[in-house]
């Protein structure tokens, strides 16, 4: 790291939702942690960031307390950062998005109204009738709706956060893709298993079980469904869905599964669902469940 | 002699964003107090724009660990739910009843290796 001795200086580099831009993430993570005086973070090689990877570098920034200062704030990748809302906090003024394709970096702070503000963000963010954001089905975006509110719900119950959950999307209309990421800083889905279950595990095998129906809860209510149920459902939209946690990298793509390792703990998890928004399908089985014999 | 209560989920949750475990839990302590007095009870999803299985698992997944299979099949009832949820809400109830059958197993095996006789339950 360069800098003076009062200051820390670190460079972030490009940053897209792949096993690299989470590397970077970790790596950034670390310089972060270790760093003990004021660190100021240089913008000047942030050409591009995919704007729902400003959730997990909110994770990665909230950690510690040392102050802060971002300089070099002319590349378009800090123009993306303007238009959601991410540096807002450091004190920039949000820019216009002409385009209306950014879905707002926000950070929800208070888990403990975290689940009412969130219903108030996917209502306002994602409505059918919503400038700039593409025009799905109702079936489909009742699907994606419902993800965002089961990874939500998941992160406010399992991940023991003390810094809240984050959140971005950002809609790309060439390619007809909406992708977006929430993350929390968490404990990882290992030690949450290891906490609750009483099961040891690797980082990817834990992210494995929580994606095959399994559950950390216990007593009366049963769980275990929902990352189940995404994860079908992007395999239907022939979307992407990426999960990280810890040292764990999972993404599944039509193309396959790649699991990888990162080189540093990422200091939460986070969950990126990518769908493809030109959708038709109607997401019910064909064959009808009847009301009648459901219990 | 028992009768059947139809309850909205929508006027417990307050709108048809039904999608907390907070919000799944009113609905629950709504319909076991019904059951309870002898009732049935019919489940309206009139209004329902958004639903989770975290919200469905504490309104409906925890009755199988109250009643049995048999009790809630007879006394239980849904109607006004469109296809995509009655898929969900059977993703669930189809999970629950695992659930539970898996917590009678596990109870029964950790009574084996305490030593405890399972009839006796003691």
């Amino acid at each position: 790291m360069a800098g003076t001795a009062e200051t820390a200086s670190i460079s972030l580099s490009d940053i897209r939702t792949d096993h690299h831009g989470f590397t970077l993430l970790t790596l950034l993570s670390e310089k972060l942690v270790a760093a003990t005086a004021a660190v100021e973070m240089d913008m000047s090689q942030l050409n591009w960031i995919d704007g729902n990877m400003c959730a997990p570098l909110g994770v990665v920034l909230a950690q510690g307390t040392r102050r802060m200062r971002i300089c070099n704030t002319t590349g378009e990748g800090v123009g993306i950062m303007k238009r959601n809302g991410f540096l807002q906090p450091s004190g920039y003024r949000k820019q216009v998005d002409l385009r209306g394709t950014t879905i707002a970096y926000t950070h929800f702070k208070d888990i403990g109204i975290g689940s009412s503000e969130f219903r108030d963000y996917v209502s306002d963010h994602f409505r059918q009738e919503e400038k700039g954001l593409p025009t799905m089905t109702p079936a489909l975006l009742k699907r994606f709706r419902e993800a965002l509110f089961e990874i939500f719900e998941n992160a406010l119950e399992h991940s023991y956060t003390e810094r809240g959950v984050f959140a971005c999307g950002q809609y790309y209309p060439t390619k007809q893709r909406l992708d977006f990421s929430i993350a929390d800083a968490g404990i990882g889905f290992a030690r949450n298993i290891e906490r609750n279950k009483e099961l040891t595990m690797a980082d990817n095998a834990a992210i494995r079980w929580a994606l095959s129906g399994n559950t950390c809860r216990r007593g009366g209510r049963p769980g275990g469904l929902g990352l189940k149920l995404i994860q079908e459902f992007i395999r239907l939209n022939k979307g992407r869905l990426v999960v990280v946690s810890d040292t764990a990298y999972y993404e599944w793509s039509p193309v396959g599964v790649k699991e990888l390792s990162l080189p540093r703990r990422f200091p939460g998890s986070v969950m990126t669902i990518e769908i493809n928004t030109a959708d038709k399908q109607s997401y019910c089985l064909s064959s009808e469940i009847s009301a009648q014999d459901i219990f | 002699m028992s009768e059947q209560i139809t309850i909205g989920i929508v006027n417990i949750v307050g709108d048809g964003i039904c999608v907390s475990s907070d919000d799944g839990e009113k609905v629950y302590e709504t319909v076991l107090s019904i059951l309870k007095l002898g009732n049935g009870v019919l489940i309206s999803f009139a209004g329902v724009e958004d639903l989770t299985t975290v919200f469905l698992n504490a309104a409906i997944g925890q009755l199988y660990g109250q009643f049995s299979e048999e009790e809630i099949r007879a006394r239980l009832s849904v109607i006004d739910a469109s296809s995509q949820d009655l898929e969900t809400l059977k993703h669930c109830i189809d999970r629950a009843k695992e659930y539970f059958k898996d917590a009678d197993r596990f109870v029964s095996s950790a009574n084996k290796v305490l030593g405890v006789d399972d009839d006796n339950n003691s």
